[in-house]
C-alpha cells in the first residue's frame, strides 16, 4: 500500500464525510423539547435529594453531638455502681460518613460550573447565568453546611 | 448530505424561531439536526453520547438564537456550539468513563454497517475509530472542517502546540493502521486524552 501523506489523508478523510450515509436524529423537535423537560425534571429530582440527604446530615450529625454531650452531662446516681455497670461499655455515638453528601454536592456543583461556562460564553449577564449562580450559591451552602457539621462532629 | 457550515437560514425563519413559533422553531431542527448530529457522530462516535449531545447543542442553539449575529452561515454557529458541546464532554471524568465502557461495540457495529463505500474509506473509518477521542476531533475539525490550529487551539483551551502535535500524532497513527488493515481488532482508543 501507498504510504499517504497529510494532504492525502485530509483528502480521504474529506471523501469519508462525503460519503457517509445520513442518519436522522432519533427524535423530532416535539421529541427534543420532550428529552429536555424530563431531563430537567431529573435534575431537579437530583438537587432535592441532594439537599434533603445534607440536611439529614447536618441534623443528624449535629443531633448526635448534642447527644453525647447529654450523655456526659448525666452524672451517675448516688450508689449507681449498678446502674454505671448497665450502660454501655462503648461510646454510642456512630459517626456517619460524609464521604457520599460531598461527593454528590462537589460533583453537582461541577455540573453547574459547566453549565455555566456555557452560559456564560453565550448570553454573560443572562438570566440562565443568574439562575444558575442562585443554583451554585444554594449548593455551596449545603456544602459548607455538611463541611461545618464534620467539623464539629469531629471535635466532640 | 448538505454540510453543517454550508448552512443558510432565511432571515425570516430565523425570526420567527427567536420568536418562539413553534413551527418555525420546528423547521429549523429539521434543518440543522441531520447535519449537526453528523458532526457529533465524527467526533464522538457513540450514539447515545451523540443523542444527548445533540439534544445539548439544539437547545443551546434555540437558548442563543437572539445571540447570533449573522455574520457567518447559521451552520457555522451552530457547529461551533456542537463542537464545543462534544469537547465539554471529552473532559468530563462520567463521560469518559462511559464511553471507555462502551465505545468498542459502537465502533464495532458502526464498521458493520459500513454501507456502500469503497473498502480504503472502510479501513479509513475504521482507523479514525482507534483514535483517542481528543485526536480524533483534532484530525477532523483540522482536516474536514477546515479549523485552523489556532481555532482548535482556543476551542480545546490549549496552545497551538497541542493541536499540531496532536494532528501529527493522529495521521502517525492512522498511516500505521492504514498499513495493517486487519480491521478485526477490538477499537478500543488509546493514548491519553490531554497529553500534549
Amino acid at each position: 500500500m501507498v504510504e499517504l501523506n497529510d494532504s492525502d489523508l485530509a483528502l480521504q478523510l474529506k471523501r469519508l464525510d462525503a460519503g457517509g450515509a445520513e442518519r436522522a436524529p432519533a427524535y423530532d423537535y416535539e421529541g427534543l423539547l420532550r428529552r429536555q423537560e424530563a431531563r430537567e425534571a431529573r435534575a431537579r429530582r437530583r438537587s432535592v435529594r441532594v439537599r434533603g440527604a445534607a440536611l439529614a446530615l447536618v441534623v443528624a450529625l449535629v443531633g448526635a453531638s448534642f447527644w453525647r454531650l447529654d450523655d456526659r452531662a448525666v452524672a451517675p446516681p448516688a450508689g449507681g455502681e449498678t446502674t454505671v455497670q448497665q450502660g454501655p461499655s462503648e461510646p454510642r455515638i456512630v459517626r456517619a460518613d460524609t464521604y457520599l453528601a460531598v461527593a454528590a454536592l462537589e460533583d453537582h456543583i461541577a455540573s453547574i460550573d459547566d453549565a455555566l461556562n456555557v452560559a456564560r460564553a453565550y448570553s454573560p449577564r443572562g438570566e440562565e447565568v443568574a439562575r444558575l449562580e442562585r443554583t451554585r450559591a444554594e449548593l455551596l451552602d449545603s456544602y459548607a453546611q455538611v463541611r461545618y457539621a464534620e467539623l464539629v462532629s469531629a471535635n466532640f | 448530505m448538505q454540510r453543517l457550515a454550508e448552512i443558510e437560514v432565511p432571515a425570516d425563519e430565523l425570526a420567527a424561531a427567536r420568536a418562539g413559533d413553534p413551527a418555525a422553531r420546528g423547521a429549523l431542527f429539521t434543518r440543522v439536526a441531520p447535519a449537526t448530529l453528523a458532526i457529533i457522530r465524527r467526533l464522538v462516535r457513540h450514539s447515545a453520547l451523540a443523542d444527548d449531545l445533540l439534544q445539548d447543542s439544539l437547545i443551546a442553539m434555540f437558548e442563543h438564537l437572539g445571540d447570533f449575529r449573522g455574520e457567518a452561515p447559521f451552520g457555522v454557529w451552530v457547529r461551533r456550539i456542537a463542537v464545543s458541546r462534544c469537547l465539554m464532554a471529552f473532559r468530563s471524568p462520567w463521560h469518559r468513563a462511559r464511553v471507555a465502557l462502551e465505545t468498542w461495540t459502537e465502533d464495532t457495529r458502526a464498521a458493520a454497517e459500513s454501507d456502500s463505500r469503497t473498502s480504503d474509506l472502510i479501513d479509513l473509518d475504521r482507523a479514525l475509530a482507534k483514535l483517542s477521542p481528543v485526536t480524533r476531533a483534532v484530525v477532523w475539525l483540522y482536516d474536514v472542517e477546515g479549523w485552523s490550529h489556532d481555532e482548535i487551539a482556543q476551542a480545546f483551551e490549549r496552545t497551538t502546540s497541542f493541536s499540531k502535535s496532536q494532528l501529527a500524532r493522529g495521521h502517525a497513527r492512522l498511516r500505521t493502521e492504514l498499513r495493517s488493515p486487519v480491521t478485526a481488532t477490538l477499537g478500543i482508543p488509546l493514548g491519553s486524552e490531554f497529553d500534549g
